[in-house]
């Protein structure tokens, strides 16, 4: 056998083996359960749509958040100033180091009353600070990849450390940047369903009272999963939209 | 300005005493650490062409980047453009936007275009207008022979093209004295002639220190040439002198190797 054919038969096994797995899953899926996608759509699609609408705009709250704060963040972590950058580590730990739902219940049985927090405002609050420690990790890391040499020309030109990071190293961090904050963006939208121990009424709360008011549970699930997936397909296709537009221009040539 | 900071008197711009500078070894490298500079003396005044040679690790790129503080030295006095350098209290910004410094590996902006990596600082740092700074910046690729790539970016340029249009964004600012840190050493043959052709226009209107391994360049147009080896000047003098009759052993064996196989003229 050839190592072309070897390499064929591996990549069928591998299919086949894959296939497999999903209809024996597929297969043991209760198959007596009474489907009814009319009843469900007239009662209640229009909760889950109520659900999508406050997911998109806990999200993106949280998202304007996340976003200059995890910048900011990012940025104090290559600064000079030991200050700075011992005020960025503490911020990345705490908000990486402890799982989000219990970030979310503190902000909320803890920090809402003191701060004047509604539901929205805690899980606004929760998921922007989490997802920056994450964008602080992704923007350092962007930064650290644009070479040494082009903070130094632009400091050698009397320009400041924040000028040069604004004008010379952002710029050209951004397309290295730009991919796993994607991720994170999305991140960001799938973990607000968490928001939903606190009773903030989003998609996953709205679907788990739909279960519990119409007594079915496949097609509202479903439903819940399709919409979330949408919305990551339309924030993918974005950045990546995105990335492209930036691509044609310096980025190519910023590799000497 | 004050008397104390004000331009150097009697035209001193450069007075370096004693710098020292050690690199600690990466830890757990068990290697000693590395003395960069160890009692690193120079002096420049206004219109001298100072050629800084020596071997490789023998301190000429750390003393050159002290002189616009991007390296900064443990120990001695260092004086530039009548700024105290290793003053904590110096804003060093005001210092660099006089000091211009051109890289071995060119550092062009590569987001911007050719125009725009000459404007940048003269319009941020020194406030100028832009349509101003434009004008200038053309007449400036005019002097080094490429205004037509005002319009390219960086990357769309040949390795000399790239060090002229480096030595014109360090020319946008006026400086009062101009770095060069091995300007063509990361240039194909072909393309070393024309930089040293802007460099040597440039030495008879502008202050510069040059980091270089071209003999020929530093016997035509230094005025002083500084042999450097364990971080500090061994000899220095005019290049006649330290080039043609070197009187140190270090400078007659270094001479020696990068010579080989290059006439000499007999003194």
């Amino acid at each position: 056998m050839t190592r072309t054919q070897r390499r064929r038969l591996a990549r069928a096994a591998a299919y086949a083996a894959a296939a497999l797995l999903v209809a024996l899953v597929v297969s043991r899926i209760d198959l007596d359960y009474a489907w009814d996608w009319g009843r469900f759509g007239r009662d209640w699609l229009g909760l889950l749509g109520k659900g999508l609408l406050l997911t998109l705009q806990v999200a993106s709250a949280g998202l304007l958040l996340a976003l200059p704060l995890g910048v900011v963040v990012g940025l104090c972590r290559t600064a000079s100033d030991p200050g700075a950058r011992l005020v960025g580590f503490v911020h990345v730990e705490v908000f990486r180091g402890t799982p989000l739902l219990v970030q979310i219940m503190i902000w909320y049985h803890v920090l809402a009353r003191p701060l004047g927090l509604s539901t929205f405002g805690a899980a606004v609050a929760a998921l922007g600070c989490f997802a920056s420690a994450y964008i602080a990790e992704i923007v350092r890391a962007g930064v650290q990849g644009v070479d040494r040499g082009q903070m130094e020309a632009a400091r050698s030109l009397g320009l400041s450390h924040w000028q040069a990071m604004r004008h010379v190293v952002l710029p050209q961090a951004v397309r290295a940047i730009l991919p796993p904050l994607a991720s994170e963006f999305i991140a960001l939208l799938k973990d607000s369903s968490l928001a939903s121990v606190i009773g903030f009424s989003e998609l996953t709360y709205q679907t788990r009272a739909v279960q519990s008011g119409s007594f079915m549970t496949f097609e509202p699930w479903l439903t819940a999963a399709a919409l979330y997936l949408a919305i990551s397909l339309v924030l993918s296709l974005g950045v990546r939209l995105l990335e492209r537009k930036l691509g044609g221009g310096a980025a190519q040539e910023a590799i000497r | 300005m004050s008397a104390a900071e004000g331009p150097a008197s009697g035209g001193v711009l450069v007075d370096a005493r004693g710098l020292t500078k050690v690199y600690p070894a990466a830890w757990g490298s068990g290697r000693p650490p590395v003395r960069a500079l160890d009692g690193f003396d120079l002096t420049v005044t206004e219109g001298e062409i100072v050629c800084l040679i020596g071997p490789s690790g023998s301190g000429k790129s750390t003393a050159l980047r002290a002189l616009n503080g991007l390296e900064h030295p443990d120990a001695g006095t260092l004086r530039v453009l009548g700024h105290d350098l290793l003053d904590p209290e110096l804003d060093m910004d005001l210092v660099r936007a006089d000091v211009g410094m051109v890289f071995q590996h060119f550092n062009l902006f590569p987001h911007r275009t050719v125009l725009d990596n000459l404007t940048l600082a003269p319009v941020l740092v020194r406030g100028r207008p832009v349509d101003e700074a434009r004008r200038e910046a053309l007449e400036l690729l005019e002097r080094v022979g490429i205004a037509d790539k005002a319009g390219e970016r960086p990357g769309r340029l040949s390795g000399g093209q790239k060090q002229r249009v480096a030595i014109a964004r360090a020319l946008a600012m006026h400086p009062r004295l101009m770095l060069f840190d091995e300007p063509t050493s990361a240039l194909d043959p072909e393309m070393v002639g024309e930089v040293l052709e802007v460099m040597r226009d440039l030495a008879h209107r502008m202050t510069m220190v040059v980091v270089t391994h071209e003999m020929g360049f530093a016997r035509e147009v230094a005025t002083r040439v500084a042999f450097l080896d364990g971080g500090r000047v061994v000899e220095e003098g005019p290049p006649s002198g330290v080039l043609d009759q070197p009187r140190h052993p270090r400078t007659r064996a270094f001479l020696e190797r990068v010579l080989v196989g290059r006439p000499r003229p007999t003194p």
